[in-house]
């Protein structure tokens, strides 16, 4: 046996093998497989909603952020106001800067210390707070303090809020000028010898140093960052992320270029110009010129709008729609004339003469007046693009915009007049185009925000179609312009 | 039982007695044929089943110029390939090879060997050798659509369809025709 027929032998043996294989069994694990398969898509519809709520919830975020940013703001001044008290603070400690911490200790000692050692000063006050260390140290000049401590020295810092009219969204922050006061008015100075300053100093930045640890860790995990205002002076080593300049980077994709969509809706007045052509029934002409009139139009567009966001100077595309009516309003008049034969009528009489009567045509004529109306349509399909301006002002923008508009397809629809006294219909024969070409528009408009990344604006728009509505040779000729009122919505993503 | 048209256009139609049909007439087959190109039994039937789904979803593609059968196998053969794939990392080296044992002769007992006894010869080829193998001399494709299929260039599916052979010959001429030979003479005897 050659090597081909040993191979041809394999084939016939193997291609048509069957294997052992309990098929109802094997079905059911199919239909399971299947449900399984078919519950795919599900899930994709399950994940791309949780996709979407965390992009919704990302956006809210981002747009918080800015509401934050705005409070940053304001905070700064009261920032500036706090320098200003801590300046008047240190001036009153002879020229010592302070560090006051406060933090909630996790015993439940209801004793505060202060610390000076320039001043040699140690003042312990007795307050139904957790443990407050007050240090005053020339190396550091920190205030923070936990919430926690703040909801229950709430009615001390709300005194002290009121009095300096200081209000900072339940922010626990114990102003030096407060802690002045407090120290000048329920602290007592005792005099200690030098050793044991410098051990209580000792102690006291140990113990503040952890305190701080956890103070920032609970900062940290327990309140948002921006919320928490530091104070804190360059001498100390503290991570810049704890710190109050700080302001939490946004993890959204920063991207140069704006893209927006606009759903538009529009109503617009065609402004017509008929001609008469050379061989026309100019009674044609004259009624059309005379009695059609021209309906208002509407329009519906989608844009896709690019802007570089430094730019005032956008890029528009998109697909726009727009639909206008002529109404004709026929008044016709025309005698329908009936001729009746004449009949001759021969009489003779008694005395027997004969008496010949001819009656003539008759002729009965009939007035035919009334009124015809007819209707017909244009629709019009075009790809509009366009440059504009967009200036931003207070609360609005103003902008304008100029592009040109291509007609990818126009149809005409209804009854057109023929002739005085009636019409044709359009499906038959219709004298018009099936595309327009280029056409140009401009717009000047005026928009507001919304919401964030949302806007309305109202255009006032001119269209400008140079080309003809009718076929070359067409009896009468047809062109347009539009002048219209537009709405837009756009959502920029 | 429905013909095999009957059964196509049920499946077109979404019914599930046409599927099961369908599985009925074409299951062991197609299992034999998965667990040529695939390592156990279990990854053959998870293939199968694949083979199935796919055949179900786009059976309105099957348009009937071809072989039904042969539009299955197909599938099959994908499935297995690619269950194949995901499981195992196995390539194909790109070389050429000369063909030298194309004219060899083979004892003629190798004619009487049963199907297990042939899977146990090609089983001792290289992988790649033994999938090349498959597809073009037991499915009959060409070497255009096996490289498509193992995504490999159409030389290296030839080199590779070539050392396959050598190897096979070599294997035969290792073997003893005698061992053939008794088990012949026994599944002779039990009859």
């Amino acid at each position: 046996m050659n090597y081909r027929n040993f191979e041809k032998n394999i084939k016939d043996k193997l291609y048509n093998a069957e294997a052992d294989l309990d098929i109802n069994q094997f079905i059911l694990e199919l239909d399971k497989k299947k449900q399984k398969t078919r519950k795919t898509p599900f899930m994709s519809l399950i994940l791309l909603a949780m996709v979407c709520l965390a992009t919704a919830f990302f956006l809210l975020g981002k747009y918080s952020n800015q509401l934050v940013a705005n409070n940053d703001s304001h905070n700064s001044k009261l920032a500036k106001s706090i320098n200003s008290n801590q300046t008047s603070f240190d001036q009153n400690t002879h020229q010592n800067q302070t560090l006051t911490t406060l933090e909630q200790e996790a015993s439940n000692t209801p004793s505060q210390q202060s610390l000076n050692p320039s001043g040699q000063t140690i003042s312990t006050t007795k307050t139904k707070n957790p443990t407050h260390t007050n240090i005053n140290n020339n190396a550091l000049n920190v205030v923070h303090q936990k919430s926690l401590a703040a909801k229950e020295n709430k009615s001390t810092q709300n005194r002290n809020s009121s009095a300096q009219g200081h209000e900072y969204n339940n922010e626990s922050i114990l102003y030096p000028k407060d802690i002045n006061t407090n120290i000048n008015q329920e602290g007592v100075s005792i005099a200690s010898d030098k050793l044991a300053i410098e051990n209580n100093v000792a102690n006291a930045l140990e113990a503040e140093n952890s305190a701080r640890e956890i103070s920032l860790k609970n900062i940290l995990t327990d309140l948002p960052l921006r919320n928490q205002k530091l104070f804190y002076n360059s001498n100390v080593n503290i991570p810049l992320a704890y710190t109050k300049d700080v302001q939490c980077p946004s993890f959204a994709k920063k991207s140069n270029i704006q893209f927006s969509f606009i759903p538009e809706v529009g109503y617009f007045r065609p402004l017509k110009s008929l001609a008469n052509n050379v061989g026309e029934n100019p009674v044609v002409y004259e009624l059309r010129n005379k009695n059609e009139k021209t309906l208002e139009g509407l329009q519906a567009a989608l844009y896709l709008q690019v802007q570089k966001k430094s730019s005032p100077i956008y890029f528009r595309a998109g697909i726009n729609y727009a639909q206008m009516t002529e109404k004709m309003s026929l008044q016709y008049t025309y005698t329908v004339r009936d001729t009746s034969i004449g009949v001759i009528s021969i009489t003779v009489s008694q005395t027997g003469d004969t008496i010949t009567t001819i009656y003539g045509e008759i002729i009965t004529e009939t007035q035919k007046k009334g009124t015809k109306i007819g209707h017909h349509k244009f629709e019009l399909w075009d790809i509009p693009l366009s440059i504009g301006y967009e200036k931003r002002f207070v609360g609005f923008n103003l902008g304008a915009e100029i592009g040109a508009s291509f007609n990818v397809s126009m149809s005409a629809s209804g009854k057109l007049l023929e002739n005085s006294i009636g019409f044709k219909d359009l499906a038959i024969d219709s004298p018009y185009k099936s595309k327009l070409g280029v056409n140009y528009f401009g717009s000047i408009f005026i928009s507001k925000e919304i919401l964030e990344n949302q806007s309305v604006y109202a255009a006032l728009r001119g269209r400008f179609i140079p080309g003809y509505f009718t076929n070359t040779g067409a009896p009468i000729t047809e062109k347009y312009s539009m002048v219209g009122l537009h709405i837009g919505y756009k959502i920029n993503f | 039982m429905s013909s095999i048209e009957e059964i196509i256009a049920g499946c077109k139609a979404g019914h599930h007695k046409s599927q099961n049909e369908l599985v009925h007439t074409f299951a062991p087959k197609l299992l034999a044929l998965c667990q040529r190109y695939t390592e156990d039994r279990d990854m053959a039937k998870d293939a199968l089943q694949e083979t199935f789904i796919s055949a179900f979803k786009y059976i309105n593609s099957y348009n009937g110029s071809g072989s039904f059968e042969g539009w299955l196998r197909r599938i099959a053969v994908n499935s297995s390939l690619k269950m194949l794939k995901t499981m195992s990392s196995r390539h194909f080296a790109d070389e050429s090879v000369i063909d030298t044992n194309a004219f060899a002769e083979v004892p003629d007992i190798y004619a009487t060997l049963n199907r297990e006894e042939i899977l146990g010869l090609l089983n001792q080829l290289p992988h790649a050798q033994y999938i090349v193998f498959n597809l073009i001399v037991i499915e009959g494709l060409n070497h255009s659509e096996v490289a498509a299929m193992l995504d490999i260039t159409e030389s290296t599916s030839r080199a590779t369809l070539c050392k396959g052979r050598n190897r096979l010959v070599e294997i035969i001429k290792k073997e003893d025709p005698d061992m053939y030979k008794k088990l012949n003479n026994q599944r002779v005897n039990s009859f």
